[in-house]
């Protein structure tokens, strides 16, 4: 243990130590209340679940490449609703709504890096006054074309390992990501006003830290699938857990 | 009765006093400030309600009433040809000084407004200087991005050079290393930049045709070799037109290499 130079010089056994010590815990428990209240402490919790995919699902389609095939491949499968061997649903974009805290401390750079010609990651969502990061780690020149639903948010062209792009995200919405050099590249951010957000892994799991008690509505969002909502209750101890389900759009 | 158009006295004879007359025209002019819009002090505050009379007479028949795109002339335009009139409620335009991304300063919008469009929208700089900022001041009513605060202009790289074959060559280098021929096309009529016409979109889905760089008048973004650099560096937003000020980020100055190359291909 480190122990300040003054008090090695004093030793704890010294008359000063001893009667300046004595006097301070004399004046602490002077002035030390009897009544002591804990405060009300709430602690947050999580909630977590799945997204299932009931119905046929669709066949994907082949996009032939026919430029930068040696580091693009000749070809794409194009795979609008994934669905994992258990039926789960990726790339579902969950969010809480209505919870009294907005403010998000999340100031970890969203990083979407260009890389075998796909974006990653390919869907994924962020907080406002977040920043996201864009690079390039193909030996091969992309665009990154970030749009909202009316304006360009950034449309950068970015050298092979090139150091990159930071921008911070102001407005919430949903973007598209493509690339204008290979069209077969596509991707999504969904940008929240609050902090309480994720997307679906490859088995269509989900988990949302951070949470108060108190009754809010989950809402899932899949740009094919659409949109659904349900009342979800955040216990005041343990964990919360929902289960969604998308069927198959209408033909 | 003898009829006469001629203005009656004192302007129908030569002054006895031109000195004193020009003196007494100023201290009128001093004296009554709406005889001279350009030194009236309410005149030099651009007024959105006076942009937005002169909008709905010189700009509403294209861009609509309400600003987004769809007056009465955008129909004859073509509902399924692009580029159409600008949506001004999106609070994206093409021609800026600005990063990709960003609002268009005050100064963009007054150039695009006295400049024009060439092929597209007429230069308005038959309206006054004031006029014309009157106008900007309610273009920027028109979109609530206009409230999220002022965009800053990039300042362009030293330049612009001179073009030697030295500078021209090194251009070309980097009109291949930058992929501009897979819109452009590396050669007039190469089937290489062909790929891709008729692909590109804007933001209706409406095709877009890359800009004819041999054709140097129909540049949109203008044609002096400040223009088309501020073009390379700042994007054409709404379009696939990137910035490729990240991608320059390293050697900005070498932008006057890639102009000189773009204003070659035009040469005779």
């Amino acid at each position: 243990m480190n122990t300040h130079p003054i008090w090695s010089k004093l030793g704890t056994k010294s008359p000063l130590f001893r009667s300046t010590g004595g006097l301070l815990f004399g004046i602490f428990l002077a002035n030390m209340t009897v009544e002591y209240s804990f405060p009300d402490i709430i602690l947050a919790t999580d909630i977590q679940g799945q997204v299932f995919y009931r119905g046929p699902v669709p066949e994907s389609t082949t996009i032939p490449i026919t430029k930068d095939s040696e580091v693009c491949g000749t070809s794409r499968k194009n795979t609008p609703i994934r669905v994992h061997t258990s039926g789960g649903l990726q790339h579902v974009i969950i969010s809480i709504q209505g919870h009294p805290d907005t403010d998000s401390d999340q100031t970890q750079d969203y990083v979407l890096t260009n890389k075998g010609c796909e974006f990653y990651p390919a869907v994924g969502t962020v907080s406002i006054n977040q920043k996201i990061h864009v690079s390039n780690k193909d030996a091969i020149l992309h665009n990154t074309h970030i749009r909202t639903t009316d304006r360009a948010f950034l449309n950068v062209v970015l050298l092979p390992d090139s150091k990159g792009i930071t921008k911070p995200f102001k407005k919430p919405g949903p973007m598209t990501i493509q690339c204008n050099k290979h069209p077969f590249m596509a991707g999504a951010i969904y940008v929240f006003a609050h902090p309480f957000h994720t997307t679906t892994d490859e088995q269509g799991l989900f988990r949302i830290s951070g949470l108060t008690p108190g009754v809010y509505t989950l809402r899932s969002f899949h740009p094919v699938l659409g949109t659904q909502e349900q009342k979800v209750t955040i216990p005041s101890d343990g964990l919360a857990s929902v289960t969604v389900e998308f069927s198959a759009p209408p033909p | 009765m003898r009829l006469s158009l001629e203005p009656i006295w004192p302007f129908n004879r030569p002054p006895r006093n031109p000195g004193a007359l020009a003196v007494a025209l100023s201290l009128t002019l001093t004296a009554f400030p709406a005889f001279s819009a350009d030194v009236s002090p309410i005149e030099r505050t651009p007024s959105a309600q006076t942009g937005k009379a002169l909008y709905e007479q010189a700009c509403a028949f294209c861009h609509g009433i309400g600003g987004q795109g769809d007056g009465p002339d955008a129909f004859y335009l073509g509902p399924y040809s692009a580029p159409r009139p600008r949506d001004l409620t999106s609070g994206e335009y093409k021609f800026r000084s600005t990063p990709s991304g960003s609002l268009p300063t005050d100064d963009d919008l007054l150039r695009t407004l006295t400049v024009g469009i060439p092929g597209y929208m007429p230069s308005f700089q038959s309206l006054s200087d004031m006029d014309r900022r009157h106008l900007v001041a309610y273009l920027k009513t028109l979109s609530p991005a206009f409230q999220e605060g002022k965009a800053q202009s990039l300042p362009l790289p030293p330049g612009p050079i001179p073009a030697t074959p030295e500078s021209i060559q090194q251009g070309r280098a980097l009109y291949v290393a930058l992929d501009c021929m897979t819109c452009h096309s590396e050669q007039v009529n190469s089937p290489e930049g062909l790929l891709t016409q008729g692909k590109l979109k804007d933001r209706r889905g409406l095709t877009l045709h890359p800009r004819d760089l041999t054709n140097l008048t129909s540049y949109k973004n203008g044609h002096s070799p400040s223009d088309i650099a501020r073009t390379i560096l700042t994007g054409l937003d709404g379009s696939p037109m990137a910035s490729y000020l990240e991608a320059l980020e390293p050697h900005p100055e070498q932008v006057w290499h890639l102009v000189n190359y773009i204003l070659s291909l035009s040469s005779p």
